[in-house]
């Protein structure tokens, strides 16, 4: 009997004869593998999925990267976030980051960073944000640097029917978003969306309404369809406009030389257009071809800057197997930039307008040393860009899984970032100056043979399960940069006295450099557990050191301060997610970020709270609190000529409706 | 020793006897392999599932599209009764034959390419299933999870209704999360 009921234990007779709720109630021996196949990627990977975004409630895309471990999210107001992960959020916001929606690109050239307040969508129709920290230049390219946010939007097929979301708040006036998806034939479907908002604005620091509401309309569309068995396309684009408040700012008047108080407000408009053709060539073995068009408008009538920025992009990817032991992965493209200024007297480029050419070829082996034990990665990037040269972004990638519950990873990587167009041609003068006499304004001067920064990336990490219902992800990095932009003070040199409208002043323009070398490390772990069905709780550590100094005989201690002292030492946040029954959810986020010391923002502990309640599956009603510890606190120092306002408490109620 | 004693033929009748009381012992809570486990949720999809009026079929067909990562335990369900066929095991290797399938069970080696699977699938009546987190946000039908040591699915309501398939309200309820 012993030896029997050992050898039904191992295959248990006819499994299929049991009820559902008894399959439910059966425990599983083991687990064949990791859950998530991130969880076997050499990669520092999280993924914030739908399910979290809905369930934390989140009304934008930065608040739904609030809980990504790593990741420094910054809300410098109403409208203005800057993120990043691994340092340099401080530098005019964040400028090692590259950000894809849906495969294009919306990093800003420009100021090498990305205007969150226009990135959007209808929250509830994307699928997942996968964030991925550390270098991901082999693949994506230049401005790679620290890390690769990649928001992924669900195919048409599964948004078919009409959705209606809709919220209003003690610091929302109303927001609105209506999704309808269809059939087209028999073979593509679409959805088409559009949007809108209105913010209430956030408060100073004496508690007083700042100014920085902020109204955004957006509409766009997707089509995905199916041309033969193996030929799949989508087809999507998007246009919106953004009126962003801001607090004011002291300004100085260049043409009567007098300084006086005003936000500087802004309008944003853009619109874009994507294709992407797949084709299958067997089961793992596909080609694409994608292409878009990005247009981004965007206007600060307070100093005159008006910019129109137009993307054009093409690219092809290629993967294949090559032998049983080898997966390729090869492709190119090219990408044309182009910049359409309008000059004032604060902000200018020379030459005014201008286009960058890129073009890139990359290539990667998958190679199994080991089947199932070992692989490695090896790859790199190709690219030309005009004004800068030739970039070589290699990447080596070794992952070790030892046994079902354990994988270990180390990676070795550069990556390179591009110099904006304000690094190489802008002149931006005036946003800083000391009364005089003789009056004298600060500001900075572009070089165009500024290089691009290198950062060479060493990264170990460890995804564990060590039971079923515990799941653990670890990462260390260890970074060396070299060549870091910088701006330091003028000498005398670069100073010299102006004459505008009769009136004469002392205008110092301190020239672009790049004398900044230095090390930042740190580790980020994220724990995810599930005690009984129906509770996740997910708990992240992450502490980051940057140390930078300036090459040489270059003395630049404001620069070393800033990048030294902008990002948080210590993150934490720790989040539970619990059913309270079948149709009742209950959601709490903490999160605890240390202080700012170069803006002097102190440290912060927050609390957001959701309860829902689903009607039925197509209605769902919920009410959510967030920033509750605090009245307001400040989550940034800001910038110059930019006042950074207090988060405030809010909460807020909302429907969904399907139909 | 005891079971020296035995006669093969009580062997046998004891292993029987087992054998029937071993749906009963996993239902108190003894550990099975997962991918037993996860094989008999599928069958048990099924039988909860009403396909809409197709051509008479032969065949059940239950597909794995993928690296297939039950190996034999699919063994015990084939040639098992589900509306009126026999269970037969397909490993379709070509997006053009996926149509034919009544489950289609996509394993984790073809989810890369899920968005052309389910273009393919689109409108036809094929009961998607895949394991994973957040698969139902991906447009999966059922999205088998672990939670802990035990098994767990969410149920992609639009993407059934959308498909004409219909399953009953007891497998609503008892999925962990209807999208």
């Amino acid at each position: 009997m012993i030896p029997a009921l050992a050898g039904a234990e191992e295959t248990p007779s006819d499994l299929t004869e049991l009820s559902l709720e008894q399959l439910l109630g059966t425990e599983v021996t083991s687990v064949a593998k990791l859950p998530h196949s991130l969880a076997r990627s050499p990669a520092a990977v999280f993924v914030v999925t739908q399910n979290d975004i809905h369930r934390l409630g989140a009304t934008s895309i930065p608040e739904a990267l609030r809980f990504v471990p790593g990741l420094h999210v910054e809300r410098i107001d109403r409208n203005k976030w800057a993120i990043s992960t691994r340092g340099f959020n401080g530098q005019w916001f964040a400028n090692k980051m590259l950000v894809l929606i849906d495969g294009r690109t919306v990093y800003n050239p420009g100021f090498s960073g990305v205007w969150w307040d226009v990135q959007d969508t209808m929250m509830e129709d994307i699928e997942r944000i996968e964030v991925i920290r550390g270098p991901g230049a082999t693949l994506w390219g230049a401005n790679a640097v620290n890390g690769v946010i990649n928001v992924i939007t669900k195919s048409a097929q599964q948004t078919e029917g009409n959705l209606l979301s809709a919220a209003i708040g003690t610091e929302d006036n109303g927001m609105a978003a209506f999704r309808h998806g269809g059939k087209l034939g028999d073979d593509a479907s679409y959805r088409v969306f559009g949007k809108y908002f209105d913010r209430d604005d956030f408060v100073d620091e004496d508690g007083h309404g700042a100014g920085d509401t902020w109204r955004a309309g957006r509409g766009g569309f997707r089509v995905d369809g199916i041309a033969d068995g193996n030929d799949t396309y989508t087809v999507q684009g998007d246009i919106y406009r953004s009126d962003s408040g801001s607090a004011p700012s002291t300004q100085l008047d260049l043409a009567t030389l007098s300084p006086f108080q005003a936000p500087s407000d802004l309008r944003a408009y853009g619109a874009n257009a994507l294709g992407r053709w797949t084709h299958s060539l067997g089961a793992d073995s596909t080609f694409s071809v994608q292409t878009y068009w990005d247009r981004a408008e965007r206007i600060v009538p307070l100093n005159g800057f008006h910019e129109i920025a137009q993307t054009f992009d093409i690219e092809f990817q290629h993967s294949l197997p090559l032998g049983d032991a080898h997966k390729g992965l090869w492709g190119g493209g090219y990408r044309l930039v182009d910049r359409d200024e309008e000059n004032s007297l604060k902000v200018a480029y020379f030459p005014e307008d201008d286009a960058d050419h890129w073009f890139n070829l990359f290539a990667q082996d998958e190679i199994a040393v080991v089947p199932d034990r070992l692989s490695l990665t090896l790859g790199s990037k190709f690219e030309h860009k005009s004004r800068v040269g030739f970039l070589l972004e290699p990447n080596l990638r070794l992952l070790w899984t030892p046994d079902a519950r354990n994988s270990v990873w180390l990676s070795v990587a550069r990556a390179m970032r591009t110099p904006s167009w304000g690094e190489q041609a802008g002149r931006f003068t005036g946003f800083i100056f000391m009364p005089g006499p003789p009056l004298t304004t600060f500001g900075t001067r572009g070089n165009h043979s500024t290089p691009a920064e290198e950062l060479v990336a060493y990264e170990l990490g460890w995804h564990a399960q060590p039971r079923t219902d515990l799941f653990f992800d670890l990462a260390l990095f260890y970074n060396v940069y070299d060549r870091l932009g910088n701006i330091p003070p003028p000498g005398a040199a670069d100073c010299a006295p102006r004459t505008l409208n009769g009136n004469t002043f002392l205008e110092c323009l301190a020239p672009q450099k790049n004398q900044i070398e230095g090390e930042s490390y740190g580790l980020e772990a994220v724990v995810d557990w599930r005690p009984v069905r129906g509770w996740r709780w997910q708990t992240g550590y992450t502490l980051m050191k940057i140390d930078v100094r300036a090459a040489g005989s270059a003395d630049d201690s404001r620069t070393v301060a800033e990048t030294e002292g902008s990002d948080p030492r210590h993150q934490l946040f720790a989040r539970s997610s619990l059913d309270l029954t079948n149709t009742l959810r209950f959601d709490l986020m903490y999160r605890y970020v240390d202080k700012l010391p170069f803006t002097a923002v102190a440290a912060y502990s927050t609390l957001d709270a959701r309860l829902a309640w689903e009607i039925d599956h197509d209605v769902e009603l919920s009410l959510q609190g967030r920033n509750l510890i605090e009245a307001r606190h400040f989550e940034s120092g800001g910038q110059p000529s930019l006042t950074a306002t207090q988060v405030e408490r809010d909460v807020l109620a909302a429907i969904r409706w399907k139909f | 020793m005891f079971r020296h004693g035995l006669t093969l033929a009580s062997r046998n009748f004891l292993l029987g006897l087992l054998a029937l009381l071993a749906p009963a012992f996993a239902a108190w809570g003894e550990a099975v392999p997962e991918y037993a486990l996860k094989a008999a949720f599928l069958y048990n999809f099924a039988r909860f599932t009403e396909w809409p009026a197709q051509p008479p079929a032969q065949e059940f067909n239950l597909c794995i599209y993928g690296k297939n990562p039950f190996g034999e335990r699919l063994d015990t369900i084939a040639g098992k009764p589900l509306h009126g066929n026999p269970v037969r095991i397909v490993l379709p290797d070509t997006l053009d034959s996926l149509g034919g399938c009544h489950i289609l069970f996509i394993a984790e080696s073809a989810l890369p390419s899920l968005p052309r699977v389910l273009a393919a699938l689109d409108g036809r009546a094929v009961l998607t299933v895949a394991e994973g987190e957040g698969r139902v946000e991906q447009g999966i039908m059922v999205g088998l999870l672990l939670e802990g040591s035990r098994v767990a699915f969410e149920v992609n309501l639009s993407a059934l209704r959308h498909s004409g398939i219909s399953v009953s309200a007891q497998l609503l309820q008892l999925s962990r999360r209807v999208q």
